[in-house]
């Protein structure tokens, strides 16, 4: 049982487990600790997680192409352990399609306008949206407001190929969580990620009750936070086994084509 | 299995009570059970959200099981809102509470000298942990309360994972201070603490209704740490602190 694996300690290599919402690098807001791809592959050794998608902190809060570049470099350092996301910008003309070169480890979008000062809504935003639409990308939105997982969903439903993730929005102030629960009742390509700092008990099986096991993702959004955190919760859980591996890791391997 | 003692859990009806979470005491036990948490100091909501004395008071009814520990929400008497310090730590004795809890932005009063020394005081006397949220006060006042008060072994809880570049140096300059951990949730944040400051000074809690149980004990469970810091952690200093009050 997983429940007994993490209370004794040990790591998940029985199952799949793909963190789907990581990030890499430094930023100025939060100082954190063993931020580097060692530092972060260490921590997944220590739980079983078997692949790790991250954007660059820089790509989101600072200079978007170095991010993107730094992003690219890592995932090619780690085939097969660390993929990428790569970000846009409403503020300069840009082509993300040169990231995702076949066996790049490039594998999808990240959005947070919030930390750009800009809306989902944004239409600079709009190339970034057709490129994922025109390759069945996924687009990890940080969703953690209302505003955000609405306006993501209005995203998904105009971009009916890209798979939309709405980081945090299951687990935060209800009337994200709301959202994405509509969300995903009327778009089959939305889906739910588990990143959170500090919730309370009871949050998982609380979404898992309103979507189903089958539109939730496993992301832990290190190294802001501590993986072990989020992973273990989900874990410990009362939703069931199946339910727990699907979120670990084999809806992110249909998202993802892993 | 690791065996937890829960420094920081709260009991009670709540004002706010989220989609999900737990609201009764069996919920509490049934996710202490699941996680291996044998004990947890606790509080009652009332005397945090509404009125301290009766609070305090409407903790033995959540006790049926004797698993929780219990701790008051404690402040200045002034104008008779509270007990005199006296008569505090005498009803303290009375009801077998070792620890203690400030909410002193809710409550509107300082904890300056001239406001609560007496209180902090007639605390430290007889060694009682005294409990803050971080939530309560600035980062400089936290230091400033510190050094009034070096004799004082107080407990911070509801700190951040963006804390290190600011609770770090207060560590490094204040040994009183120890720390909780449901929401000390920086990557590898418990490894460096033990590294930098001794596993001596940080208290498993969950911060349970709010915060997730199973989510703190991971932490403790999966941390980078040596089985003995894990089990100073996970209860060895929370009962320690506590074995020491003389009341």
């Amino acid at each position: 049982m997983i429940k007994d694996r993490i209370l004794d300690g040990l790591p998940l290599d029985d199952i799949f487990v793909c963190d789907i919402h990581a990030h890499y690098g430094k930023g100025n807001t939060t100082f954190m600790l063993d931020s580097d791809a060692d530092g972060i592959l260490s921590s997944c050794d220590r739980l079983g997680v078997d692949k790790i998608c991250v954007s660059a902190i820089s790509s989101i809060s600072g200079d978007y192409k170095l991010g993107n570049d730094m992003v690219q470099k890592v995932a090619a350092e780690y085939p097969g352990r660390i993929y990428g996301y790569v970000c846009p910008t409403p503020y300069y003309d840009y082509d993300l399609s040169e990231y995702f070169k076949p066996g790049s480890g490039i594998i999808g979008i990240k959005i947070h306008a919030l930390l750009q000062q800009s809306e989902i809504k944004n239409s600079g935003y709009y190339a970034a949206y057709e490129l994922a639409d025109k390759l069945s990308l996924p687009i990890l939105f940080h969703a953690w407001e209302q505003s955000e997982a609405v306006q993501a969903t209005e995203v998904a439903a105009k971009y009916k190929n890209a798979k939309i993730i709405l980081g945090h929005s299951g687990m935060t102030e209800i009337g994200a969580k709301m959202a994405a629960i509509e969300g995903c009742k009327k778009y089959e390509n939305i889906f739910i990620d588990t990143a959170i700092s500090a919730t309370y008990e009871g949050a998982i099986e609380w979404i898992v009750s309103k979507v189903g096991a089958d539109r939730i993702v496993y992301g832990s959004d290190v190294p802001y936070f501590d993986c072990r955190q989020t992973f273990g919760k989900l874990g410990l859980s009362k939703i069931s086994e199946k339910d727990k591996i699907k979120i670990y890791g084999e809806n992110a391997k249909k998202i993802l084509s892993l | 299995m690791l065996k937890f003692i829960d420094s920081n859990c709260m009991v009670g009806r709540r004002n706010i009570c989220r989609e999900g979470s737990p609201a009764t005491v069996s919920d509490l036990l049934e996710i202490m059970d699941r996680c291996g948490i044998e004990k947890a100091v606790a509080f009652h909501a009332f005397a945090k959200e509404c009125d301290a004395v009766e609070g305090n008071m409407m903790l033995d009814k959540e006790n049926e099981s004797g698993r929780f520990i219990p701790q008051w929400v404690v402040l200045p008497d002034i104008c008779d809102r509270f007990y005199e310090p006296s008569e505090l730590i005498s009803k303290m004795k009375e009801n077998s509470v070792t620890s203690v809890r400030f909410f002193q932005g809710l409550y509107d009063h300082s904890l300056k000298r001239y406001v609560s020394g007496e209180l902090i005081d007639a605390l430290t006397d007889c060694k009682i942990p005294i409990f803050l949220d971080k939530s309560q006060l600035t980062w400089d006042e936290l230091y400033e309360l510190l050094k009034e008060y070096p004799d004082t072994r107080f407990v911070l809880c509801n700190t951040s994972y963006r804390c290190v570049v600011r609770l770090w140096p207060i560590l490094m300059e204040c040994p009183n201070l120890y720390v909780e951990t449901s929401t000390l949730l920086m990557h590898n944040g418990i490894p460096a603490f033990c590294r930098d400051f001794g596993a001596e000074r940080l208290l498993f809690g969950t911060g349970m209704p709010n915060v997730s149980a199973t989510a703190s004990a991971s932490l403790i469970i999966y941390a980078n740490i040596s089985d003995e810091e894990k089990e100073l952690v996970a209860h060895g200093n929370i009962l320690r602190l506590l074995e020491e009050v003389s009341l």
